[in-house]
């Protein structure tokens, strides 16, 4: 099984750089970390909803990888290997956080994915988006992100949360339901 | 039936906006880089007063606990002595690093006194410049936040802890400012319930 679609394919590069950390050159991880931080920092925005929390996730999963890097059977796909680690360390975030953050905290986040430029109505709807996401479980919110945000195909999807894919499928569905009710009103649609 | 085929141009539209680039902090990738090569603290540097010469170095040498390690001190009452090993790092004080990579921390089990009782004292210790306070949860806490606060040592600039542990593997992990979890990167690591590492920690039976 390979992650192909929405994640970084195979790398040769990322091969030689993770070569040369382990050889004990530190500062060529900062080659892979410039390479994946924004994709990856997308991702854990939206799956956790808070910049802090994001960037937290995110340092915390590229320094484990490091530390791990030993264990990175195929460095030439040290993307995906980070990513798997980076949806772990969201989803332990998610769970730790519980419910004390239900409630969205609208600052933060809405600004986070707008373009200074944006119509302000654009930067509204973005956050109302943004806020319905949060409402979802956190399983539905990574299954809706893995599926229509990063563009996984439901293997991929399975390999990356070993969950099944008929969960999964099942999951994606209902926060698309969910979505669709919490939105439908603002939308006008 | 959910099929993967179907295409939803509204479902479609929320991933588009979703899609957009997220903005960070512009000094996340120095956090990061700061936080895989923390600055090593001299060992020396550390050495506790109490400690008498030895041509051992004092993080190998059996002694008793120093009496600032307070709850330590009556937990290594049970043991008389501890064996303490500590490799000590930490990073700059005004890094804003989110993990600890500046913990250093190996959990040591002791001698004990009594040698039929199959609680083993096993010292935890985590050195972390950023730490206003610090509580070791594990699986034989059942990962209460509240159960195992860690007392700081001024005199090692450490967070420790000494709790009698039933020989086995225990997981663990620490809790740093009431939010941050982080594990030991210099003990073995286990995937946990959520998928994120633990650290494990092998209490043995003395001989």
């Amino acid at each position: 099984m390979t992650l192909t679609q929405g994640l970084p394919i195979q790398n040769d590069d990322d091969a030689a750089i993770v070569a040369r950390v382990l050889a004990g050159e530190t500062a060529a991880y900062a080659t892979l970390v410039e390479r994946y931080r924004a994709q990856f920092a997308r991702y854990a925005v939206r799956m956790l909803g808070s910049r802090e929390d994001a960037e937290e996730a995110l340092q915390d999963a590229f320094v484990r990888a490091y530390r791990s890097l030993e264990r990175c059977d195929e460095p030439e796909r040290f993307g995906p290997w980070l990513f798997r680690i980076l949806a772990n360390r969201c989803r332990t975030a998610g769970s730790r956080r519980g419910r004390r953050e239900k409630t969205f905290v609208r600052d933060e986040v809405a600004l986070l994915g707008a373009s200074h430029d944006h119509p302000a109505e654009r930067e509204a709807w973005r956050e109302e988006i943004q806020r319905a996401l949060m409402m979802l479980d956190a399983e539905q919110r990574e299954a809706f992100l893995l599926k229509h945000v990063e563009d996984l195909g439901y293997e991929e999807m399975a390999e990356v949360t070993g969950v099944g894919v008929s969960a999964l499928k099942m999951r994606v569905k209902r926060a698309c339901e969910r979505l669709r009710a919490l939105l439908q009103e603002v939308h006008g649609d | 039936m959910v099929t993967d085929q179907d295409f939803d141009p509204f479902i479609a539209s929320l991933a588009r906006e979703l899609k957009e680039p997220v903005r960070l902090d512009a000094h996340l990738d120095e956090r990061i880089m700061s936080a895989l090569a923390p600055e090593v603290i001299p060992i020396d540097s550390r050495r506790p007063a109490a400690a008498a010469p030895s041509s051992l170095p004092w993080y190998r040498r059996t002694f008793a606990v120093p009496a600032p390690l307070g709850g330590l001190a009556a937990a290594a009452a049970l043991a008389g002595v501890a064996a303490i090993g500590v490799l000590s790092m930490r990073h700059p004080a005004d890094t804003q690093v989110a993990i600890a990579p500046s913990l250093t921390l190996r959990p040591v089990v002791n001698a004990p006194v009594d040698r039929t009782n199959q609680l083993q004292p096993t010292q935890f210790i985590l050195s972390d410049d950023s730490a206003v306070s610090v509580a070791l949860v594990g699986d034989f806490n059942d990962w209460d936040v509240a159960a195992t606060p860690m007392v700081f040592d001024s005199t090692h600039s450490a967070w420790s802890i000494t709790i009698p542990l039933v020989p086995g593997r225990h997981q663990y992990q620490f809790l740093v400012n009431g939010k941050l979890h982080v594990t030991d990167p210099t003990a073995p690591m286990v995937s946990g319930d959520f998928g994120s590492p633990n650290s494990v920690v092998t209490v043995r039976v003395p001989e």
